[in-house]
């Protein structure tokens, strides 16, 4: 798996507040995750010691090499959902296992995406991002006036992926509309898809007429790393620093009560090719 | 006069309205800016890409770190010192980077000058994008530029840095304590001409790349003290700098994770495999950090991972049979797979090929297994199995390399000294087993003893018939139980009859069933040899003529009494 999206789009803080997983909800389908070896137990060091403490996270450093690129490993344990075809199964409460390497490339990649051509060294990150199954495209939702720069990218993005064949593998990109804890994005969360279309029409159009040709499939997220305060009238739990044309940058607002919304979903799709109603549902 | 060189960490820069500068993030094509030397010499690279001058995220806001280092690799020198910084007045999207100002000088014991000037000279040298330099352009140093300053203590006249000076390195200062880089650098040298190790500190530091790389690291607070010893605690043991560890990590990941296996990848491990430093203990941290060590996590990844590990530590091997053997089914085809992409390149058509120790190890993990079968039953069905086929990794090697090996040892004439027979009791696994002692010394019992019987060979026995090697089978039959399975005696040619044959300078007799043993026994009967089949029919036949023969009496015996006093029943007397 590769996780790409613009600077400051909160790629390294999604990734590590699933790694973290604070404050887990009993009712949620996810039972546990599991950080495997040293680089993903340091993402959950990270969301301890700079996520939680209410501090930003410094910009991922751009590698010389894509293979110098931090691959996280993560095992998530769902509860697996009733099902006609392995009723025992569920009877049984048997764990499902998702297990995801997700490399996080800095924020330049996708940036040059959208303003460089033929350098030698984007296209290096560009042939090891080629070479994943899924693609996790983590748009910052409040960053939508930067809709049709990120579509010419993504043009240079899809016209490669066609030149590259995955021995028939069907790729998946997953896109999702990510700090959906700002408030006109939390009033459309369970609308992914809409909330893509209207923010990022360019960009969903492009990915649209590129699973219609049969490239891949393409499904729509909505995420949010910190998530919200309080049931009835729901606020972010998260302080704004910052937002301008290319988005909003915050920090965690009440560390204790910080449950992430919508991590999982998009990386079950991407696992299984089905979406999971539960984790949908955040 | 001393030549020093500088570059710093490349990033886009927006000029600001009043002179001063922004950053738009790092730059692709070009790594480094504002250097003085160019190329950047690869051993410098190579350090900098191994994490040797990385100071950890979330430490050290607002304030310099420093980091000291002299860089040894293929007979090239170089003294460097690392100035790493966020900067919180950066308007990245509120986001503050860590940007690095690296100076350094060729050749080593440069460290202290370097320090001096910067410190008293130059002044600024934290990052800097405004502060241009050019390729040929270094800064030339004058002697009175680095004189130390006469006034600061000598290292020796404080009581607490000789104290520590008698500790292991890496030192670990307390974070409350005054010091300087200076001092630092000195307590370094000092512990470096005491362990051989090149000098390396940290001076404010938060957290660091490898923490165990350093002869001397004064953190930044209480709390960057915990997370050094943290990290510490699992790194590998040692202040050597591993050549190209980065390489080897991520070589290790991504024969992992990814479905395929790269033939660079796969080079960097050889290479690794060649270098002494990477010792066993250290291989074992790498896998482990990694994920190896982790209980409960069953995916494609982690078969590959142990996989790989079971290859470059053979020892690892039994283990990960017994973990594969819980196992689902996708989990044993993602072995298979594993098997089929190394061993296209271990077994190319040069037998003296690129990955000549990775060869090796394989070898040496087939040897450990079989010499394992020795004494566990349980790995048995799974070494069975990896080694039945020539088609899989391990399978291969044993069929192409070590089956004639152990066919050399049980060929070669034993060398029997004075004619001293070892002690049977002495033999087999001790504490350096090797296939070849094993099969060196049971060739030399065997030819020396001929009654000898060992139960534990029946497994190897076993073994041997499963992977289709029947001369070996029958041998270790032969000493397990004595006698060799007709099945097993009958697939092999060799010197003998239908009932024994010679395999390896040994006699061995097939098992021979109850019936065969009459077929073929002979009697003496007088002076007359007769077949003992006939013997037995004989005295079967005279033992029912015998039992008829008594039967037919007893009736008649009823039949007819003596008195008739007793026969009641079907003779009425009254009548």
């Amino acid at each position: 798996m590769r996780l790409v999206g613009d600077r400051g789009s909160g790629k390294t803080a999604y990734i590590a507040s699933l790694a973290y997983w604070p404050n887990a909800d009993p009712s949620s389908p996810v039972q546990t995750v599991t950080p495997v070896g040293d680089e993903a137990r340091e993402l959950t060091s990270k969301a301890q010691d700079i996520l939680e403490q209410g501090l930003m996270l410094e910009p991922t450093p751009l590698s010389s090499s894509p293979d110098d690129v931090k691959d996280y490993t993560l095992s998530i344990a769902l509860k697996d959902q009733f099902s006609w075809n392995n009723p025992t199964a569920t009877l049984e409460n048997q764990l499902l296992q998702l297990n995801i390497s997700c490399k996080d490339y800095a924020g330049e990649f996708f940036a040059d995406l959208v303003s460089k051509v033929n350098d030698p060294k984007l296209d290096d990150y560009l042939e090891d991002c080629l070479q994943a199954t899924g693609i996790l495209l983590l748009l910052d939702g409040t960053a939508h006036r930067k809709d049709s720069e990120y579509a010419n990218g993504i043009d240079q993005f899809l016209t490669q992926l066609d030149q590259t064949d995955l021995d028939g593998v069907q790729r998946r990109i997953a896109v999702v509309i990510n700090k959906c804890d700002q408030s006109e994005l939390w009033i459309n969360r369970y609308h992914p898809q809409e909330v893509s279309r209207q923010r990022f029409p360019s960009v969903c159009g492009k990915l649209e007429s590129w699973s219609q040709m049969g490239g891949g499939r393409v499904e729509c997220f909505t995420t949010s790393a910190f998530g919200m305060l309080g049931c009835r009238y729901p606020e972010p739990n998260a302080k704004r620093l910052r937002r301008d044309r290319g988005g909003t940058s915050s920090i965690i607002k009440k560390p204790r009560q910080w449950r992430p919304f919508g991590l999982v979903a998009p990386i079950y799709w991407l696992c299984t090719g089905a979406r999971h109603q539960e984790l949908d549902q955040g | 006069m001393l030549t020093i060189h500088e570059f710093s960490t490349s990033i886009q820069v927006k000029y600001t309205s009043d002179g001063n500068w922004l950053s738009e993030g790092f730059t692709g094509g070009q790594h480094y800016m504002n250097a003085t030397l160019d190329p950047i010499p690869q051993p410098v690279t190579q350090a900098i890409n191994d994490e040797l001058f990385t100071i950890a995220e979330g430490t050290s806001k607002g304030e310099p770190a420093l980091i000291g280092r002299e860089i040894v690799k293929d007979g090239m020198y170089w003294s460097m010192i690392a100035v790493g910084m966020t900067f919180s007045d950066v308007e990245d999207k509120g986001r503050t980077p860590r940007l690095y100002r690296y100076f350094l000088s060729e050749g080593t014991n440069r460290l202290t000058a370097m320090l001096n000037w910067m410190l008293n000279s130059k002044k600024e040298y934290v990052f800097n994008p405004l502060d241009y330099q050019k390729p040929g352009e270094p800064y030339q140093v004058e002697p009175h530029q680095v004189e130390v300053d006469k006034h600061s203590p000598s290292l020796d006249k404080k009581d607490n840095f000789t104290e520590f000076l008698k500790k292991t390195a890496p030192i670990i200062l307390p974070s409350d304590w005054k010091t300087s880089p200076l001092i630092l650098n000195n307590l370094a040298k000092r512990k470096s001409q005491e362990n051989g190790y090149p000098t390396a500190w940290a001076y404010r530091a938060g957290g660091l790349g490898k923490p165990s790389s350093f002869q001397v690291i004064y953190p930044a607070s209480v709390e960057a003290e915990q997370v050094i010893k943290k990290g510490l605690a699992s790194s590998p043991n040692t202040l050597v700098v591993i050549d190209n560890e980065k390489g080897i990590k991520t070589a290790i990941q991504q024969i992992s994770l990814n479905s395929k296996v790269d033939r660079e990848k796969l080079l960097i491990l050889k290479e690794a495999l060649q270098n002494p430093q990477v010792t066993e203990e250290y291989w074992q941290k790498l896998f482990d950090r990694q994920g190896a060590n982790q209980q409960g996590i069953y995916s494609t990844q982690m078969v590959r991972l142990l996989a790989l590990q079971a290859v470059i530590l053979p020892a690892t091997l039994p283990l990960y049979l017994k973990w594969l053997e819980k196992q689902d089914k996708k989990a044993n085809n993602a072995f298979v797979e594993f098997q089929n992409q190394l061993r296209k390149f271990l077994v190319k058509n040069n037998p003296e090929s690129d990955f000549q120790p990775l060869n090796q190890k394989v070898v040496q993990g087939v040897e450990s297994l079989i010499l394992s079968i020795v004494k566990r039953q349980d790995l048995f069905n799974s070494a069975v199995s990896l080694l039945k086929s020539p088609d899989g990794l391990w399978g291969y090697f044993y069929h192409y390399s070590v089956k004639s090996e152990i066919e050399q040892y049980l060929t070669t004439a034993p060398l029997l000294i004075n004619n001293v027979q070892p002690d049977p009791s002495l033999t087999v696994v001790e504490e350096e087993p090797s296939l070849e002692k094993l099969f060196k010394e049971i060739k030399l019992i065997g030819e020396c003893n001929h009654a000898y019987r060992e139960e534990k060979y029946k497994l190897l026995a076993r073994f041997f018939e499963q992977v289709s090697d029947f001369q070996k089978a029958a041998l270790f039959y032969q000493f397990a139980e004595g006698k060799v399975p007709k099945k097993v005696f009958k697939s092999f040619k060799g010197r003998g009859n239908c009932y024994k044959k010679e395999v390896y300078g040994k006699l061995v007799k097939r098992h021979i069933s109850l019936l065969e043993q009459l077929k073929i026994k002979i009697v003496k009967i007088g002076k007359s040899p007769v077949p003992a089949y006939l013997f037995m029919l004989f005295l079967i036949l005279a033992f029912m003529l015998g039992m008829l023969g008594g039967f037919f009496l007893h009736k008649s015996e009823l039949q007819e009494p003596s008195d008739g006093s007793n026969f009641t029943t079907d003779v009425p007397s009254g009548k």
